[in-house]
């Protein structure tokens, strides 16, 4: 190979900085740019991807519930049948009322003490209702029956205090004063 | 051996040196490092488009999911609370303290000697704790045993059906009061029982129970 002259040597040379400054333009112009735009939409492939798994997960729970909130919503229709529409002073009081009245048992209609909103905060659509109701005479085994069928009879209802006392009147009669407890509608 | 002179040579020296001119070889190489860069340049172009299309469509996959992504969560709220309310609604039922059984035990452990004065019961809505208290008078020759007789049976009969029923005089004592009965002259003592339940003690013995029966 023959020995360079100096006119090729600056050929060269020239054309060996026009390849790094094309290099060097491509890398940063071009190139970098560019990498950076893939990196960018790998990343948020791997995102989109994760939301979007993520929200199949979401729905399939969802849909797995269907069963058990029909199970769930029936027995809340079950159970607020026995919540009437209306001001519970409306419907309750006559209700209990009528209730004794047909099992034998005089009763005055129960008076409302308080009501309370509901302690469960699963229960916060409802609140409890407190109630007082009186029998001036009352027979107990006739009364108690009539208790028992109440309370069997009204799932949302309990008797939470009980006084039973010997009618100084009427020996034979007992007087019984009741605290009455039920979950009704807000 | 003949002498053979070769006229051409200086042509051929300068077809050789044309073809090993450095100057076109590095021009060649150059070209050469261009076209690998194109080419490579390329590659990456074809990885971003295709990288573009693949997120474009996972963004409008994501764009039809997110809303039902939502009306699922709303969705689930809406079926927790539900299940939540449902079973908060069913431990009321399930938990109360029904009054039947004891008006009954006390119906059957009240002997004809025995008159009772007062029955007072209380069951508090948010603990298990059930009292019950009961006063009255006992007659008969020996009126504390007939008092202590009905204590016993009574804390039998409530022990069946609660479970652990602690069952206690709070006053027993002898009264001058005499009373006659089927013609017998009698003596008295006034009493006050009180009776303490525990009303999860039986729900807790009844849903262990629930599982044995299945198997």
């Amino acid at each position: 190979m023959s020995k360079l002259n100096k006119d090729q040597i600056q050929k060269v040379v020239a054309s060996a900085l026009m390849l790094g400054v094309v290099l060097a333009g491509y890398y940063n112009l071009l190139l970098s740019p560019l990498k950076a735009n893939i990196a960018r939409m790998e990343t948020e492939v791997v995102g989109v991807e994760e939301k979007v798994k993520e929200a199949n997960t979401q729905i399939r729970k969802a849909q797995g519930l269907d069963e058990q909130v029909a199970q769930s919503q029936n027995t809340i229709d079950l159970l607020e049948e026995f919540m009437l529409d209306g001001a519970p002073e409306a419907w309750f009081p006559p209700l209990i009322q009528e209730f004794f009245t047909t099992h034998g048992v005089k009763s005055s209609p129960p008076r409302r003490i308080e009501f309370r909103g509901a302690q469960d905060p699963a229960l916060r659509k409802y609140q409890s209702g407190i109630w007082s109701a009186q029998f001036s005479q009352i027979e107990f085994a006739q009364w108690g029956m009539a208790m028992s069928a109440l309370e069997n009879e009204q799932p949302l209802l309990r008797f939470t205090r009980i006084q039973v006392e010997l009618s100084s009147d009427t020996p034979q009669f007992q007087r019984a004063d009741v605290e009455i407890y039920n979950i009704i509608k807000q | 051996m003949a002498i053979r002179i070769n006229l051409f040579h200086e042509e051929q020296n300068r077809e050789v040196q044309r073809k090993r001119d450095p100057l076109k070889l590095g021009m060649f190489a150059i070209a050469f490092v261009l076209g690998v860069i194109v080419l490579y340049h390329f590659v990456k172009m074809a990885e971003s488009s295709r990288l573009q299309s693949q997120l474009n469509s996972l963004q409008q996959e994501w764009s039809t999911k997110e809303a039902e992504m939502k009306a699922a969560i709303k969705a689930q709220e809406d079926s927790l609370n539900a299940v939540n309310r449902a079973e908060a609604l069913k431990k009321v039922v399930e938990e109360r303290f029904l009054w039947g059984g004891v008006f009954q035990v006390v119906m059957d452990v009240v002997p004809l000697e025995v008159q009772l004065k007062s029955f007072a019961g209380t069951s508090e809505a948010q603990s298990d704790n059930v009292t019950i208290i009961l006063e009255g008078v006992a007659a008969g020759n020996e009126p504390r045993s007939v008092a202590e007789n009905l204590r016993r049976n009574l804390g039998e009969k409530l022990n069946e059906l609660y479970g652990t029923a602690e069952v206690a005089f709070t006053l027993l004592e002898n009264d001058d009061l005499q009373v006659v009965l089927d013609e017998q002259k009698l003596s008295t003592a006034r009493f006050a029982i009180r009776a303490s339940l525990k009303q999860s003690v039986k729900t807790e013995e009844k849903s262990e129970a629930k599982p044995a029966k299945k198997k």
